[in-house]
């Protein structure tokens, strides 16, 4: 009987006292009376504990529920639904310690979406936002491998860490993106680019090991990134990683 | 008997047991580090309290307690069970659980706590969510 019960031995005390209850010896028991009113009592503790563990096991599952949705909400953005800076920034860490421990190349690229001011400008901050949503969407459906993860790291601009990925791999991933950007056909007027919305991208790639600072990684993605959008926009641009933090 | 109040702090209900009035409130959150410690005073103030008033007297006891730990759950069994024998000595004590409609899990909890009484009436108010 009852062998899913996590409480089958407090079932079997009751099922063996209640035999012993009703055992022809212990009928003619003057202290039968006394052991049964005793089990009456243990019975009745023994359904309020099942009461409080199925109240906790309640509250519980709510509490499990609220950590989910905290949880999401502490890491990823709101309006984009990719992740948000605090999650790129455990992250980014979590794969800069896995890429020194495996000595692999590890790669961000930093984008950036070209005149954004002027879209917002144009067409109101509510088609800004829709415009961010898009952007970030064609960003994640450019990441093939479940370890790629995007963050919106800024106001317009999103960053992508790439593990076990060098630069060639990153510029592949880059053009992509380049790409699903362009197959959204969003018209960007304000743009001298090309009339359509477009990204600039920095890219950055290192075989990391432990004294080096992975700030150096992202200096050198920012770095990048200027040259793309000093170079005309529309295009990535690598930067190599300096030797000291100083263009930190 | 004077009153009791407690103040509510973060992991402990307010408690407010009006002997004037005859209305027992506790209302918060109830995860004291220690709940036998932390309800024993209320428990001690009860004790004195029955002993004071008639055995007529019609007692309110509300309850909102939008979330507690186990041992509370114990706790808060164990007064019911202290109110139950009031109302067999003749008292006549309303104990109402009110919790936020939306509050799926307090409200089962009080289905819980009703199913486990005799004698003592137990309702359940749902307070509309504004």
């Amino acid at each position: 009987m009852c062998n899913d019960s996590i409480f089958s031995k407090e079932e079997e005390v009751i099922r063996e006292s209640e035999e012993i209850l009703t055992s022809s010896e212990f009928l003619e028991n003057s202290l039968a009376i006394h052991y049964a009113k005793l089990l009456e009592r243990y019975k009745k503790l023994f359904s309020q504990t099942r009461r409080i563990i199925r109240m906790s096991d309640m509250m519980q599952q709510e509490l499990n529920l609220l950590s989910e949705k905290l949880e999401r909400l502490s890491t990823v953005d709101e309006l984009t639904e990719v992740g948000n800076r605090r999650a790129f920034d455990d992250l980014f860490l979590k794969e800069w310690l896995r890429a020194c421990r495996r000595t692999e190349s590890i790669s961000l690229l930093l984008i950036d979406i070209d005149y954004f001011k002027n879209y917002n400008d144009l067409h109101g901050h509510l088609e800004g936002d829709s415009c961010l949503r898009m952007v970030a969407g064609a960003i994640r459906s450019s990441l093939k491998r479940p370890e790629d993860f995007v963050a919106r790291f800024g106001g317009e601009e999103f960053i992508v860490v790439l593990p076990s990925t060098d630069v060639a791999g990153a510029l592949k991933v880059a053009e992509k993106i380049h790409l699903k950007v362009a197959g959204l056909v969003i018209e960007n007027p304000g743009s001298s680019v090309s009339g359509r919305l477009t990204v600039s991208i920095g890219a950055a790639a290192t075989i990391p090991c432990r004294t080096m600072d992975r700030m150096l990684l992202l200096a050198a993605s920012d770095q990048a990134l200027y040259k793309a959008k000093n170079q005309g926009r529309n295009r990535t641009c690598v930067d190599d990683v300096q030797a000291s933090p100083s263009s930190l | 008997v004077e009153s009791l109040f407690v103040e509510s702090t973060k992991s402990s209900p307010y408690v407010h047991f009006d002997p004037q009035l005859h209305v027992l409130e506790i209302r918060g959150e109830s995860y004291p580090e220690n709940a036998a410690k932390f309800y024993a005073p209320m428990f001690a103030w009860l004790e004195e309290y029955f002993a004071s008033v008639d055995n007529d007297q019609s007692i309110e006891v509300n309850m909102e307690i939008v979330y507690f730990n186990s041992s509370s759950s114990k706790v808060f069994m164990n007064f019911f069970e202290l109110l139950q024998d009031a109302v067999v000595a003749g008292k006549n004590v309303v104990v109402n659980w009110r919790c936020h409609e939306d509050n799926e899990t307090a409200l089962e909890c009080g289905e819980e706590f009703m199913e486990d009484l005799q004698n003592l009436t137990f309702n359940l108010i749902e307070i509309p969510g504004d």
